[in-house]
């Protein structure tokens, strides 16, 4: 299923994210200080059999920090919210897939949506690919 | 009275005129086609006696597969894939296309090919139960298959006899229903199937001929016979371009090829898991 078994590691600058005080004031905390926050998403590839078909796979997410952070790891093409986390430095989260695209999994403020690039701290992205092109009508349909 | 293999390569015939030809086909013209190499681990039972597997080698399997489909033309390599003889190869022409279902004009391997030293995965060993024995030669049969999509299943019947080889003239009912279920990642398939064959045809196969005759070898001369069968295999992407199978095959045959001093067993059972690079 997840053939390249790569760990990705999204290193994203809160710069940008801090940079907005209304995001903060939004959150209704104080400015924070510079973080980084190491995301991990493996595997970050799952294959189909057939283009078009759902991917399924059992997908492990693990974010750390260097400061306690408040954030919520969303599904970003549902805007589905997957779990929270107030004043952790790190987390987990055991992400069940099935998609036929590529799903891209965001870490957010609390409070924020996906909506709200800016506000996006770090992303990634399982790529849905396939064995064979379409459903072919004609197959295999003998072992032997 | 007509024999069947008159009455059916006269409706080949009728069949391949132009006044037959339907004109409201919607045959892709793109050119597709598919190359696999398989690398699998078989356990077969072997029907015929001598094929019996002692070595590593007599398991393994290294097989190339080309499958190709051009406005209605198709090559297939279905049926003995893990033979990886090139006459195993299924090339068919699509008479009819319809939403649910297809008429096909088929060349296709029934009944494998077997001589003094080759017999299923074994290949180039004198086979000391066969010696003196006539090649049986891959013959493929040619004949109209009717062939209906289902939800998730399908099912055909293929009528056809030896019209080109002439090896043995005889002819062939074929029928096989496959059903395929999706879970998770995963294709699981499941079919039973049933072969007639004609007296012609069991005789090539598994009679025994005069000249063949030897101590533990009488001579025979079987009827018509019969094969049914059970299968199921999944199927598993392991990557973008590499495909898991596993799966298993179990064919039952008549009494009267049963008892060809040819056959080794009633029941023949065969395995398979491979690994297959899809290009």
């Amino acid at each position: 299923m997840y053939f390249n078994c790569k760990r990705i590691a999204v290193v994203v600058g809160l710069f940008a994210f801090i940079k907005s005080g209304d995001a903060q004031e939004q959150l209704g905390k104080e400015s924070m200080p510079v973080n980084d926050i190491e995301m991990i998403v493996q595997p970050n590839k799952c294959v189909a059999l057939t283009q078009g078909r759902r991917c399924y796979a059992q997908v492990n997410i693990t974010w750390q920090s260097e400061i306690p952070t408040t954030v919520c790891l969303i599904e970003s093409n549902t805007s589905l919210k997957l779990n929270c986390w107030e004043q952790k430095r790190q987390g987990q989260f055991t992400y069940e897939m099935a998609s036929a695209e590529d799903v891209t999994l965001s870490l957010m403020p609390l409070g924020s949506s996906p909506a709200e690039e800016p506000l996006v701290i770090t992303s990634a992205t399982i790529e849905v690919s396939w064995l064979y092109e379409g459903s072919a009508r004609k197959r295999r349909w003998r072992l032997f | 009275m007509f024999k069947p293999y008159f009455l059916i390569s006269s409706f080949l015939a009728l069949l391949c005129c132009p006044v037959y030809a339907s004109t409201d086909q919607d045959f892709s013209d793109e050119f597709n086609w598919n190359l696999t190499i398989e690398l699998g681990l078989v356990k077969d039972s072997t029907l015929i006696v001598g094929g019996e597997q002692d070595d590593f080698d007599d398991f393994a399997a290294l097989s190339v597969w080309i499958d190709l489909y051009y406005k209605g033309f198709f090559i297939q390599s279905n049926r003995y894939r893990s033979s990886g003889v090139i006459g195993a190869t299924e090339i068919g022409y699509e008479l009819h296309l319809d939403k649910d279902f297809e008429i096909n004009i088929i060349n296709k391997n029934y009944l494998a090919g077997f001589d003094q030293r080759n017999v299923g995965l074994i290949s180039d060993q004198e086979i000391a139960e066969l010696s003196g024995i006539d090649t049986r030669k891959f013959a493929p049969n040619q004949g109209i298959r009717y062939l209906r999509y289902l939800d998730n299943a399908v099912a055909w019947v293929d009528v056809s006899v030896d019209l080109l080889t002439g090896y043995h003239r005889g002819w062939v009912v074929d029928a096989f229903y496959n059903r395929t279920m999706e879970y998770r990642n995963w294709d699981v398939s499941y079919g039973i199937g049933a072969s007639l064959f004609s007296e012609d045809m069991t005789d090539y196969f598994f009679g025994v001929d005069s000249h063949e005759i030897r101590e533990n070898r009488p001579f025979y001369e079987p009827g018509s016979g019969y094969r049914v069968e059970l299968e199921a295999v999944a199927h598993y992407p392991i990557a973008e371009d590499w495909l898991f199978t596993i799966g298993s095959t179990f064919s039952h045959y008549s009494n009267s090829i049963y008892d060809s001093p040819l056959v080794a067993r009633q029941n023949v059972l065969r395995f398979k898991m491979s690994v297959s690079y899809v290009f």
